[in-house]
């Protein structure tokens, strides 16, 4: 019995322990405001959920009240602007699901069952997630038919085999393809994700 | 093994960024969720993920939020900026050659010459002519370069310096531009100081 008390002790965190994690939140808030506000509007938006500016605060000072209260889960060695942002998205998630009237399914199994993995869903693993993901990885097309790139990049339409030359024939990197478009390194992550996903529902339909 | 006590590498990030923004586009909330999971522990992710969200931001009209977060960055992390690259940057003859790959402008049966020369970081000559070119290449790399290659090299070094130096005033102009506004935003502070 004493042994499962100190165990227990162990594992909850110490009231000095909260404090400095409550404090760590606290400053971030604080810092990482303008962020956050941003990140919630999207997420409001990409989700068809009203967006206004008394919502958006609404939902900020919701995600204020309920990290705080919920600081002995944030483990101070982890970013906590990432994780104020999981926390506003969960928020989000949550008035998301109210709003279809759905059951909140975030188990790894059922993710993995929406991106089409065959094998044992119900015993799915991080691992096997990535292992699956990794399958479907650009990079990996490109590394085992080297002679054949411009070969793979014709399945795609000539905007995004343009932007995938850039990137794995040329070796550019975000920069400079912002650079070379004229355009913020976000966008270019976007329009560079987005000609990827192309090639690979066209490489794998294949 | 679970990976997710892994550092991530820079495959593994596009895979997950891939992920994110078919969640957003397609508002698949589980795999938005998941991706997020990772940020808790890849500062490099997390930056590319706001990254991600100032574009959304703007692309969506929100320009007044995604440039206030853009000026914070530039305040608290300037390190993610690297402001005076496009003035440190020195176009090399690798660059020239990168970019004939990714213009498909690579002679046909030169394309051994251009490898070559992709994989080197020289950089291209102050004065930049058709002889030049050629006898860097000749008497550095010990190469003969064809005319056939030479003119369509020379046309892009003369294109990239171009863009190169466009970059710089722009770079310019955008310091001044956000200098002026922090000018003004701490003559406006120090007012309502001394109000």
């Amino acid at each position: 019995m004493p042994e499962q008390n100190a165990k227990k002790i162990e594992s909850s965190p110490s009231e000095s322990d909260l404090k400095a994690s409550r404090k760590k939140l606290e400053e971030a808030i604080e810092q990482f405001k303008t962020n956050l506000l941003m990140d919630i509007r999207v997420y409001l938006r990409k989700f068809n959920l009203p967006d206004s500016k008394e919502n958006v605060e609404e939902v900020f000072s919701e995600v204020k009240i309920t990290a705080l209260k919920n600081a002995g889960n944030y483990n101070p060695e982890n970013s906590a602007k990432a994780w104020l942002r999981q926390a506003a998205f969960f928020m989000i998630q949550h008035l998301c699901r109210d709003q279809k009237k759905q059951p909140r399914t975030t188990s790894v199994s059922d993710a993995v069952l929406k991106f089409g993995f065959a094998g044992d869903v119900e015993n799915a693993s991080e691992s096997e997630l990535f292992d699956y993901l990794e399958k479907q990885s650009v990079e990996r097309f490109f590394r085992e038919n080297q002679l054949k790139a411009e070969e793979i990049l014709s399945v795609v339409n000539e905007k995004d085999q343009k932007i995938l030359r850039l990137s794995y024939i040329g070796g550019l990197n975000t920069k400079e393809i912002a650079a070379h478009y004229g355009i913020s390194e976000g966008a270019a992550d976007v329009r560079l994700s987005r000609a990827r996903t192309n090639l690979r529902k066209e490489f794998l339909k294949q | 093994m679970n990976r997710f006590d892994e550092q991530l590498n820079s495959e593994q990030r596009k895979l997950l960024i891939d992920l994110y923004i078919e969640g957003l586009d397609e508002s698949n909330d589980e795999k938005v969720a998941k991706v997020l999971q990772y940020t808790l522990r890849d500062s490099i992710l997390d930056e590319m993920i706001s990254r991600i969200n100032s574009h959304y931001a703007a692309e969506l009209g929100f320009d007044e939020l995604a440039e206030t977060v853009l000026e914070l960055a530039h305040e608290h992390l300037p390190s993610a900026f690297k402001e005076d690259e496009y003035e440190e940057k020195i176009l090399t003859f690798g660059d020239v050659a990168k970019q004939l790959i990714v213009k498909n402008r690579v002679p046909i049966g030169e394309e051994e010459t251009n490898r070559h020369l992709a994989e080197n970081a020289t950089p291209l000559p102050s004065y930049l002519s058709l002889a030049e070119i050629k006898r860097i290449a000749g008497e550095i790399f010990n190469l003969e370069i064809k005319d056939k290659y030479l003119v369509p090299f020379f046309k892009e070094a003369n294109f990239l310096i171009f863009r190169h130096s466009q970059q710089q005033a722009a770079f310019a102009t955008r310091v001044k531009r956000l200098q002026k506004k922090k000018e003004k935003n701490d003559g406006s502070s120090e007012t309502t100081k001394n109000k």
